[in-house]
């Protein structure tokens, strides 16, 4: 059927991938969206997948790390799904209700966060991170530290970090054993001079938030987690207007 | 080319499952030319789906509606001959259906029309907790089998209701899964060969 000069276009992908979200479309088929390893979040199209007996050569499943065979047409945003099977099973966090749950929100922030057809390896490490460690022997920390330490970082990861070294507007540095003031909308520390900000950090906090943005596991106070992920959504309102989305 | 009633006709039949633009066309211009009693009769049919077809009060599958003041009961749950002790739970009517074709299931069901998902943020308040805690405390349920599908947001449910349903001193079993009758184990995934061999059993 297809044109032999599209058909020479045509190019193939084959990479790892996160399944961000599966749509029904029509009776049979579902529209994907996916964080692929290599080309960043994708849209595609799984044909027959819907199916009660869905073709054995397509497999598609969240959490777990997938193996995908994409199509990409000239001209056309959506790509095509071929083929997809399990790569990385994550046997014990899809046994934990808590992990769960961290994880659909994880993956549910990086869906917001990474930009259209752009390669995000850093996006790609800090999610793949994470999974693995809620689906570890013994995590290094309660599932929802782990998911405000990773909103912490995506948010670096995509440019909206906090600053959390000096004030975020005029740029005066914050003493390292001092308490400062901070406000989440506004993107991190505010001096007094600058107005302020709602909250006071202590200055143990303030460490713990740049050692958990910088990746150490378990630097979170799991007393601080559900703090910091209102921290986290409201930058993300702010950003994106995307904090409805966390359940 | 065609009329507008029968053009709108066309469209309305090609959004049936299974049904094409060509199948629909071929439905409507069959009914254009049938005998008028069945197509009236059809139409009827049809029309008094929705107020005389709603979910069972019990279980959540398909009841007739017998009068206003009677809640709808299916003919599951009117079956005096089905086991009230065992209750199965299901994602959706079509896995009702499936495991009542199988025969092997002589209880009683309870239909949740909605799984957890952590993807889409489908937390356990949009699920029908109390509903079923009721029923497993009105009928003296004694074992809940939970025949949630085996995905992640199926065994997710499954964990959930598990998690709810045992403070209720129930005893709360999952449906096994593994390899496929007649399938082949080289090309089952991971998960599947992985639960079938959990699930083992000996052979007497
Ligand atoms: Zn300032
Ligand atoms: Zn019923």
């Amino acid at each position: 059927m297809n044109h032999p000069r599209t058909r020479r276009l045509k190019v193939s992908h084959r990479t790892e991938a996160l399944l961000l979200r599966q749509v029904p479309y029509g009776e049979a088929d579902a529209i994907l969206t996916l964080l692929c390893r290599d080309l960043g979040k994708v849209s595609a199209v799984a044909r027959g997948v819907l199916r009660p007996r869905p073709r054995a050569t397509v497999l598609l499943e969240p959490i777990h790390r997938l193996w995908v065979h994409l199509d990409e047409s000239p001209g056309v945003e959506m790509m095509v799904l071929r083929e997809s099977r399990l790569e990385g099973v994550r046997h014990r966090l899809v046994r934990r209700l808590d992990a769960l749950d961290a994880a659909g929100q994880g993956l549910r922030w990086v869906r917001a966060l990474a930009p259209p057809r752009a390669p995000e390896p850093t996006i790609w490490l800090e999610i793949e991170a994470f999974l693995e460690g809620l689906d570890g022997e013994t995590p290094a920390a309660s599932p929802r530290s782990s998911l405000a330490a990773l909103g912490l970082r995506l948010l670096r990861a995509v440019g909206y970090g906090f600053e959390l070294e000096g004030c975020v507007r005029c740029g005066k540095p914050c003493p390292q054993e001092a308490s400062a003031r901070f406000d989440a909308k506004q993107g991190g520390l505010v001096c007094q001079a600058c107005g302020g900000g709602p909250l006071v950090l202590r200055p143990e906090l303030r460490h713990a938030l740049v050692r958990a943005e910088q990746g150490e596991d378990g630097a979170l106070p799991a007393v601080e987690a559900e703090a910091v992920l209102d921290w986290v959504d409201l930058a993300l309102v702010v950003h994106l207007s995307v904090g409805e989305q966390r359940a | 080319m065609f009329p507008p009633s029968l053009r709108s006709l066309i469209e309305g039949l090609a959004r049936l499952p299974g049904v094409g633009e060509k199948t629909a066309t071929r439905f409507a211009l069959f009914l254009v030319t049938a005998e008028e009693d069945y197509v009236r009769l059809l139409g009827e049919q049809i029309q008094g789906l929705s107020s005389s077809i709603r979910p069972c009060h019990r279980c959540g599958f398909l009841a007739q509606v017998r009068s206003p003041d009677e809640p709808p009961l299916c003919s599951i749950c009117a079956d005096n001959h089905r086991d009230r002790s065992q209750l199965c739970v299901v994602g959706r009517m079509q896995d009702l259906l499936a495991i009542e074709r199988s025969g092997a299931f002589r209880g009683r069901y309870f239909v949740l029309s909605k799984l957890l998902s952590p993807l889409d943020g489908v937390g356990p308040a949009d699920l029908p907790l109390e509903a079923l805690a009721r029923r497993v405390h009105e009928d003296g349920v004694r074992e809940v089998i939970l025949a949630t599908p085996p995905t992640v947001d199926g065994e997710a449910t499954a964990l959930l209701l598990a998690r709810e349903l045992r403070p209720q001193g129930v005893r709360v079993s999952r449906i096994a899964s593994g390899v496929p009758h007649g399938g082949d184990i080289e090309y089952a995934d991971q998960i599947t060969l992985g639960r079938a061999l959990e699930g083992r059993q000996l052979i007497e």
